[in-house]
């Protein structure tokens, strides 16, 4: 039987018997992977912990190619993040990060520039104190990297660059339409040009300079709720740890 | 050749069971036919009364026959500090270790986000009700050690603070038995921070 080694992040974990777990993990060279651990429930075993949410791994597991449940042969941890697991904001933000892998990636579908997404967004989130910037950047490139870029440079209808006040994003088309285009049945939401350009950073901005990145009061709450309805509109329903998330920031 | 209706019924009503597949809810049926009218008739009443008898305390949420449980209405256990468990199963488990003699508090749950569970979905508003209203003096947190339990346990150090109750929490690390060498980083960690000087 063939084997698999690869890196993975730890996205969910079910009892399957009094001893074996079954570890959903994203992977960064085979996309989303179901293994079964035996022994793993057990008080002395070897696993440990390793199979709590977002635990980055080294995995060496074995299976029938294209077949939905493998076996874990070996694991040794890369990074745990035990530190989202201290505060309650962070942990709950990985939890929404990690829901949302869960809904955009499928089993044996690569996503290796998502996988680092995933994995800088932690490291990230174990340390900065702009967490509701960190979402915004995590939702919009998990968007973009899964092939839902939104369009914001150019009118969906007269195709020139937006200058008027307001604009309105289009949430099935992941596009804009401009000031002079729009009347009072265009669809979608209405936003400003100043909100617009927030979401064009978030798209663009590295990671290493997150904390220089602030919304303005007011806008932040206009950012947070179209990136979670485009988000919404595109896996078909809302994130069950989206509440925790919204608890906090609305 | 098909079961007929009786026979069919009761192996799925087996079925729901947990651990319970085809092969065994059959076994236990044809069990129970070559059982004693009796033995049979004292199966189902035990299942009955389970449901009729057997409640919540209203105090801390563990199943009970007599409400307060006998925990609560226990003169000789301290009613001052509270251990604060998921499941009731936990507190028989720490029930069973003798050495605990304060009380208890069911949550009947853990706060799970990655299900959507907040902590308006478990019991916590009742706990710190009853640590303003009791004059607890200590809470120790015996949520397990997993992702789960750490949540639940924050949550509820965060909200019981500001009551200026002593909130600890049980030790997580290494099992007796187990060996340092085979264990996985954060159970190392987590030996380290709650070390004791001896
Ligand atoms: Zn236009
Ligand atoms: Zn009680």
């Amino acid at each position: 039987m063939p084997l698999f080694k690869t890196e993975a992040i730890v996205l969910q974990r079910f009892n399957l018997t009094e001893s074996s777990l079954i570890v959903t993990s994203f992977t960064r060279d085979f996309g989303k992977v179901k293994c079964v651990v035996k022994g793993a429930r057990k008080i002395k075993s070897r696993y440990g912990g390793r199979f709590e949410p977002f635990t980055c791994l080294n995995i060496i597991y074995s299976g029938k190619e294209h077949q939905n449940l493998y076996i874990l042969n070996h694991c040794d941890t890369i990074r745990p993040f035990y530190n989202l697991r201290e505060d309650y904001i962070r942990l709950t933000t990985g939890c929404y990060f990690t829901e949302i892998i869960s809904s955009f990636t499928r089993e044996a579908e690569k996503n290796e520039e998502l996988f680092h997404l995933f994995f800088r967004a932690l490291d990230i989130l174990e340390s900065t104190d702009n967490i509701s910037v960190l979402i915004r950047i995590f939702e919009m490139r998990t968007i973009a990297l899964s092939g839902y870029s939104p369009k914001f440079d150019s009118c969906l209808i007269c195709k020139n660059e937006p200058k008027s006040k307001y604009i309105n994003f289009h949430f099935q088309s992941g596009g804009i339409i401009c000031g002079k285009c729009l009347n009072s049945s265009s669809p979608g939401r209405r936003i400003t040009l100043g909100t617009l350009n927030y979401l064009k950073k978030v798209l663009t901005i590295n990671f290493s300079s997150i904390d220089r990145l602030r919304f303005p009061k007011g806008q932040d709450k206009e950012i947070a709720l179209l990136t979670q309805m485009y988000l919404k509109t595109i896996i078909g329903r809302e994130c069950k740890s989206y509440k925790f998330i919204a608890k906090q920031e609305l | 050749m098909k079961y007929s209706d009786s026979i069919a019924k009761l192996i799925d009503e087996f079925k729901r069971l947990p651990g319970i597949g085809q092969k065994t809810a059959e076994r236990l049926v044809f069990f129970l036919l070559k059982e004693q009218k009796d033995a049979v008739r004292g199966l189902s009443e035990a299942i009955l009364n389970l449901k009729d008898k057997v409640q919540s305390c209203s105090k801390c949420n563990s199943i009970t026959e007599n409400d307060p449980c006998n925990v609560c209405s226990n003169p000789k256990r301290e009613q001052k500090i509270i251990c604060v468990v998921e499941e009731p199963h936990d507190l028989y488990a720490i029930e069973r270790m003798g050495e605990y003699h304060g009380s208890y508090y069911v949550l009947m749950g853990s706060i799970s986000p990655l299900e959507g569970v907040g902590p308006e979905e478990i019991q916590i508003n009742r706990l710190v009700e009853r640590v303003k209203k009791d004059g607890i003096q200590e809470v120790i947190l015996a949520t397990n050690p997993n992702m789960e339990g750490d949540a639940t346990a924050i949550f509820i150090y965060k909200t019981l603070k500001s009551l200026g109750v002593k909130v600890t929490r049980i030790a997580r690390g290494l099992p007796v038995g187990s060996n340092l060498e085979y264990a996985d980083e954060v159970t190392i960690l987590r030996s380290f921070e709650g070390r004791m000087e001896m």
